[in-house]
């Protein structure tokens, strides 16, 4: 910002083309120290970008991955969704029965407070390693953001739009159909969004716990066979599974508050 | 921000809303079944107020009936050694009277607290700079939002690689998930200063580092102790899973000892310990910065 | 049930008593609505005149005495009435022409049903080329013809209208008061039409309902007497300038009085007899 009284503003074109700039610099200049921390250190230690990527396409053609990727999206999917629905369900349960939250509020919140890892290795010696175990966790894992706001969409429902629905002689179902779920979808989104991320961590903590054939355990072994470049290459796949997590979830959510705009 | 992190920006945001209250999470605090304000306490469904004691009561029944579910669930269907309440709470007095349990908290908070120090001042001075310098913002900015994306659980083995089965690995661990949230809110609150104030040192020639230490910093605080409220909790479990993970001594390892050899109820006396320590770390904060900064009220939403 | 006749009263309040949080809000409230009039209730505010409302249309459960709405007591929202909400009540993730059609998609007619309907309302209150938008995207005014479409969508009875253009401007309030009274030419319904503009009340209502005390009850029924429909001239003329005098004084004869009270005592700068509600 110039101090100059009477400077013109910035043309806008100059100023993206100066943000550009910068993302294209970060990236490159990421790729960069990649590479040189790459070269200076041994290999145990770190490689460099190229040789990560050459890793990458091993594990990829070589269909490592890709069956490590399925394992692990399969309980992925399972926890998430039963984590939605049984969340969603509790969420608007609560909002909708006052005894039922006064009695039971403190328990969730200190759930929500207490970190689902701790809890795996209980969960290890109940369940121990196989496919349900993992769901479980998942499912822990992902519960509380969808329960907690969807509940709190449910709770805030404007009075005076139960008011209209009451007026105009809404049976029970009606009410969920025309008011209570429509109004709470926004914030079931806003919990789904943080679900997916929260999963994502359950992922791979019972990948590394419960499991001998995911993601997480694939990483476990390439840190015991010393394969940095595997390790290196399979967290960037993390990475941009976590990514793309956050984009889908962001969409989700706009998506559905759209009419909450104004 | 570049690369945005919604997640942790919305939980910021709910922290620095909840500002003096003893916990940050997306829901009502009040446990007293406070609905949507209501013109009228009647309608037809009766709904009336529930009084302090009847909340009491209906808490403590839910709590016997969640634990009595949990105890004969685990007598009829689970192997011996799995952990009951009644089982946790006999075990209290053992775990107490226990020395390698008390070695074992000290040498996981000290490190809790060791990493949280240096994750706030690390994470203080990038995210100040990411803040006022659009430029860094863009260039960091993007990688600050990738370690968000990364359940950091999965950085753990390359952190085992670089400094083994050691208490540095833990540290490591805690730094990198304490540092995050700083960075993020420090970054924010930094570029939010209000030209007003701006304008104001401007006026009056004020030399940089006064603007910096007496504008921008101050104006940041809510947001750094945002950021150092969320920083916590991730150092706890940034701690616990390096410990399950190397098992050094620490809980994490006490927890994980006692599961894998049997005892379990320790180790549920272990784990409510955690939380109990990251609860109590966060009240403590809370009421230091109601006694040390009584300015201090949540930041508004934009 | 005696079949109603031309002089049977569409909405009677009978001696209505309403309590809650251990205070009586309404005492001894009656009155009538015949089929085709405009009762206006306006009172100061807090005293209760929404809960009335909300007890007439069954919203709320009296404490002690009855609403009949065509000769049939009400405890729940019963068929043919229909409510004009103060901040519009629309569904925000509904059209217009959804939002129009709730009172009929409520009880099972399908939208292509109704479709006939909602158009001829639209057209109605003059919200042509809404039909598919949303009510974030339209002004007050137009949010509350919406509502107001929707409320004749069922073609009630009883039309109740709780403060119905306090949320708008003064212009918008104009405008739509004149509108509402227009449309109410064509309509063979009752209305009751509740708000604390007291300039309002004497415009739309036929007669006047004045709530006062604390607990509240009727000060005094007024009949406005203005024969024939409502024009913006009719606030020129005498009969309409007698009758709102006498209801403001009416209703701020406590707050008038609390003021003319002697400044000599410094601390009371609130009458003890003034009425805090709430």
């Amino acid at each position: 910002m110039s101090a100059v009284a009477g400077t013109p503003q910035r043309q806008p074109g100059r100023v993206r083309v100066r943000a550009l700039a910068g993302y294209a610099f970060g990236l490159v200049l990421g790729a960069v120290v990649w590479q040189v921390v790459g070269y200076s250190t041994p290999q145990q230690v770190f490689v460099p970008l190229t040789t990560t990527l050459q890793r990458l396409g091993q594990l990829i053609s070589s269909g490592e991955l890709g069956s490590a990727l399925w394992t692990s999206f399969q309980s992925y999917l399972v926890g998430l969704a039963l984590a939605l629905v049984v969340g969603a369900f509790a969420g608007i349960l609560l909002a909708r029965r006052r005894l039922l939250r006064v009695a039971f509020e403190p328990y969730v919140i200190a759930l929500y407070a207490t970190p689902m890892v701790g809890i795996i290795p209980f969960l290890l010696a109940l369940l121990g390693f196989a496919f349900w175990p993992k769901v479980v966790v998942i499912f822990l894992f992902a519960f509380f953001p969808v329960l907690l706001n969807t509940q709190r969409g449910a709770q805030s429902i404007p009075p005076e739009l139960l008011d209209v629905a009451r007026v105009y002689r809404t049976k029970e179902l009606g009410i969920w159909r025309h008011v209570i779920i429509p109004y709470t979808l926004p914030f079931l989104m806003t919990g789904v969004r943080q679900s997916l991320a929260r999963g994502l961590v359950g992922m791979i903590a019972s990948d590394f716990f419960l499991s001998a054939d995911g993601l997480g355990s694939l990483l476990i072994t390439s840190s015991e066979r010393f394969d940095t470049a595997a390790m290196l290459a399979i967290t960037l796949v993390i990475t941009a599974i976590g990514l793309a997590l956050i984009g889908i979830g962001r969409f989700l959510e706009s998506r559905f508050a759209r009419w909450r705009t104004a | 921000m570049s690369a945005d992190a919604p997640d942790i920006r919305a939980e910021a945001r709910q922290v620095r809303q909840a500002g003096a209250g003893t916990r940050a999470i997306p829901a009502e605090r009040s446990g007293k079944g406070r609905g949507p304000a209501r013109k009228d306490a009647d309608s037809a469904r009766v709904e009336g107020r529930v009084s302090p004691w009847q909340a009491t009561a209906l808490r403590v029944g839910a709590g016997i009936v969640l634990l009595a579910i949990w105890q004969v669930g685990a007598e009829l269907f689970a192997p011996s050694y799995i952990a009951t309440p009644i089982g946790a709470i006999g075990a209290i007095p053992g775990v107490l009277g226990d020395s390698s349990f008390w070695s074992s908290t000290g040498a996981t908070l000290l490190a809790i607290v060791e990493g949280l120090a240096i994750a706030v001042v690390a994470g203080t001075i990038i995210g100040l700079a990411m803040g006022r310098l659009p430029d860094l913002n863009r260039i960091l900015g993007m990688y600050v939002g990738a370690f968000y994306a990364i359940p950091l659980i999965a950085i753990v083995p390359l952190i085992t690689v670089w400094f083994g089965y050691t208490p540095q690995a833990r540290l490591a661990m805690i730094v990198l998930e304490a540092v995050l949230p700083i960075i993020y809110n420090v970054a924010e609150g930094s570029r939010q200063v209000s030209s007003v104030y701006l304008d104001v040192t401007r006026i009056h020639h004020v030399p940089w580092w006064r603007v910096w230490g007496g504008v921008v910093f101050p104006n940041a605080t809510p947001y750094v102790l945002a950021g150092i409220d969320l920083a916590l909790g991730r150092a706890v479990i940034g701690a616990v899973v390096a410990e399950y993970v190397t098992a050094i001594n620490g809980l994490g390892y006490y927890i994980i000892f006692n599961v894998r050899s049997f005892p379990e109820n320790q180790g549920v006396v272990a784990l409510v310990v955690i939380v109990l320590f990251a609860l109590a770390v966060r009240a403590l904060v809370n009421l230091t910065v109601a006694r040390v900064m009584p300015w201090y009220r949540p930041a508004k939403e934009a | 049930m005696t079949a109603t006749t031309q002089t049977e009263p569409k909405i009677r309040v009978d001696h209505l008593v309403k309590q809650y949080g251990g205070r009586v809000v309404l005492n001894d409230v009656s009155f009538d609505v015949r089929p085709g009039e405009i009762v206006s209730i306006v009172g100061p505010s807090g005293c209760g005149k929404t809960t009335l409302l909300r007890c007439v249309v069954g919203l709320m459960r009296p404490t002690e005495g009855t609403v009949y709405i065509s000769g049939k007591p009400v405890s729940e929202p019963p068929e043919g009435v229909a409510m004009v909400f103060q901040h519009f009540g629309l569904f925000p993730w509904k059209t217009v022409s959804a939002n129009i059609a709730y009172g009929l998609t409520a009880q099972g007619i399908s939208r292509k049903e109704a479709a006939p309907r909602v158009s001829e309302l639209v057209r109605l209150v003059g919200l042509e080329g809404f039909e598919k938008s949303y009510p974030y995207q339209l002004s007050g005014g137009m949010q509350q013809r919406a509502g107001l479409a929707r409320a004749l969508a069922v073609s009630p009875g009883v039309l109740v209208m709780d403060e119905p253009f306090a949320a708008l401007d003064a212009q918008t309030r104009d405008v739509l008061q004149l509108e509402l009274l227009r449309i109410w030419q064509g309509l063979d319904a009752a209305m009751l039409f509740v708000t604390h503009s007291i300039d309002e009340a004497v415009l739309m209502g036929d007669r006047v309902v004045i709530l006062r005390g604390s607990p509240s009850t009727i000060f005094d029924i007024v009949d406005v007497g203005i024969p024939g429909p409502r024009t913006r001239a009719v606030v020129d003329s005498d009969r309409f300038r007698s009758a709102r005098d006498y209801v403001w004084s009416a209703v701020m004869q406590d707050e008038l009085a609390a003021l003319a009270k002697p400044a000599a005592s410094q601390t009371a700068s609130l009458s003890p007899e003034a009425p805090t509600q709430h």
